[in-house]
């Protein structure tokens, strides 16, 4: 064998494993890519929005006037948000009263049963399992004087199991 | 002589390959990140967009009581907004007045119709953007007359019934001797959404015109109907009637007659004009035809059925004008590989609203 042969021989080679790193390199960077359009940071926001909507919406009609004066308002709220929020949104809503103590607000739920639209069993799939969760809330004084704070969490339905 | 040739050649198609392969790989990641890149950008630019329409009024201000700014008449709006004005501004709140303007159906001739592509001219989205804007109430009322009764249901979009709902009928209706009254009649909805409404003391049935005002925590809708009567609309704080081909129209307009029923959402019922004057109108001649228009110059903005009677011809005529509900109001149909929805609820005249936002690019 030549020396000629040789170096052509070693040119290939280099060309060969040139080709081979830049594929490779090609291949890894599709698999680490992240992809830019994750649809749970796309459409957090829009819960968001959607949660306070909803709030919002409760809140001008005066629908947290009648917390105080009704019995079973935890069921009316409950069918209430069910009709205002799209179909495949799960929810949660805690309703606090708030007392002012000095410097300091103390916080205490005044719903005696669960205003949402998950089963208590499935409730903490139902939410860890969504794509996309967020929460408003909101500060409202009745027509009374009572001080609520409005806490709503909503998700969207469907996800995949974790 | 011959093996350099060999190399040159193979060092040749190695690197064709490596550049075909190359682009091969590069080209669909670029593109599937422009196509995400467009797409959040459109989602920045539908949120933006929902906003301005939702909570900014437009300029004027009121533009949506200003008759100068009509279907053929346009240049008086600088800017694109449903929002209330001032004086009843509230988050997510929309002038009913406004949201009129988007209304024009087959059933429903409206002279004040603002094209969409011209809201879109205004908003500067014509060239880049096409968008559709549609509403639906939370709750629906159906309704009919039975005998002296109106049988009302209430149901979400999905046709679900909804129980315990609070139903308050308003009637007006022409007595037997050809004046108009009104009676209210409450209720309240059963297991299966249906609440039967009774008026059974009325002593004339024939020519009634009515609205249904449901609330079901502040959940609000409203429906209209009636019978042997001359429906119109109203449009911001006026009645616009197409009377029958061939009315005299300007007979017509003198012989119109108070007193002239508004049903609002808090109001149920308002007498707007206790005196017996007749009530002042105008004709309004566009795109070949005629409009009697009859201004409401002080009635609450959130007004929803105005009544007034009327003699055509020697018989005396109930004139019943309802406030439309707005549809679907869009450039074109929906397009485009990359488009993007959002949901909002507003109120509009009293009616809960949900409001679907699609946004597209025209070039894709």
């Amino acid at each position: 064998m030549t020396h000629g042969s040789r170096t052509g021989q070693f040119r290939i080679l280099e060309v060969v494993f040139a080709a081979v790193i830049l594929s490779s390199t090609y291949s890894v960077a599709i698999f680490i890519m992240e992809p830019a359009n994750n649809p749970a940071i796309r459409t957090s926001d829009d819960m968001e929005i959607l949660a306070f909507n909803v709030l919002n919406h409760m809140v001008q009609g005066g629908t947290f006037d009648r917390v105080t004066t009704e019995e079973n308002w935890e069921d009316g709220i409950k069918i209430a948000i069910t009709r205002l929020m799209p179909p495949g949104t799960y929810f949660n809503m805690t309703i606090f009263n708030a007392t002012i103590n000095g410097p300091s607000a103390m916080l205490t739920p005044l719903n005696t049963s669960p205003i949402t639209n998950v089963q208590a069993a499935e409730a903490l799939q139902a939410f860890q399992r969504s794509p996309e969760i967020s929460s408003s809330t909101l500060t409202y004084t009745t027509k009374n004087g009572q001080f609520l704070v409005l806490r709503i969490i909503v998700a969207a339905a469907g996800g995949v199991s974790q | 002589m011959v093996q350099p040739i060999y190399e040159y050649v193979f060092s040749g198609l190695v690197v064709v390959l490596m550049v075909s392969t190359s682009i091969s790989t590069i080209f669909p990641i670029t593109l599937a990140h422009l196509s995400q890149t467009s797409s959040l950008q459109l989602q920045g630019n539908a949120r933006n967009i929902l906003d301005k329409l939702l909570l900014t009024p437009g300029d004027p201000y009121d533009w949506g009581t200003d008759l100068s700014i009509n279907s053929s008449q346009s240049d008086g709006l600088r800017d694109f907004g449903l929002a209330g004005s001032l004086t009843f501004n509230t988050l997510y709140r929309l002038d009913p007045s406004k949201v009129e303007r988007l209304i024009n159906t087959s059933t429903i001739d409206n002279p004040y119709y603002i094209p969409p592509k011209r809201a879109a001219e205004i908003m500067g989205l014509e060239k880049e953007f096409g968008f559709s804007l549609s509403f639906e109430p939370v709750l629906q009322i159906s309704s009919h007359i039975l005998n002296k009764t109106i049988v009302t249901r209430v149901t979400t979009p999905e046709t679900i019934p909804v129980a315990n709902v609070n139903v308050t009928a308003v009637l007006i209706r022409l007595n037997s001797a050809n004046e108009e009254e009104f009676e209210i009649a409450t209720s309240s909805t059963d297991w299966n959404g249906t609440a039967v409404l009774d008026f059974s003391g009325a002593d004339n049935f024939d020519s009634v015109a009515y609205i249904i005002l449901s609330d079901y925590y502040n959940i609000q809708t409203r429906t209209v109907g009636g019978s042997n009567l001359i429906e119109a609309v109203l449009i911001g704080n006026n009645i616009v009637v197409k009377y029958p081909i061939g009315t005299d129209l300007e007979e017509t307009i003198s012989n119109s007659r108070s007193p002239l029923y508004t049903v609002g959402k808090r109001t149920y019922i308002g007498e707007f004009e206790s005196s017996s004057a007749s009530i002042s109108a105008y004709q309004l001649d566009t795109g070949g035809k005629t409009f009697v228009i009859y201004p409401l110059s002080n009635a609450d903005p959130d007004i929803s059925l105005a009544t007034f009677i009327t003699d055509i011809e020697g018989e005396t005529k109930l004139i019943a004008a309802f406030r439309p509900f707005p549809t679907t109001y869009e450039t074109g149909p929906i397009a485009g590989s990359t488009r993007h929805t959002l949901i909002r609820l507003v109120e509009v005249a009293g009616v809960s609203m949900r409001v679907k936002f699609h946004i597209w690019r025209l070039s894709e």
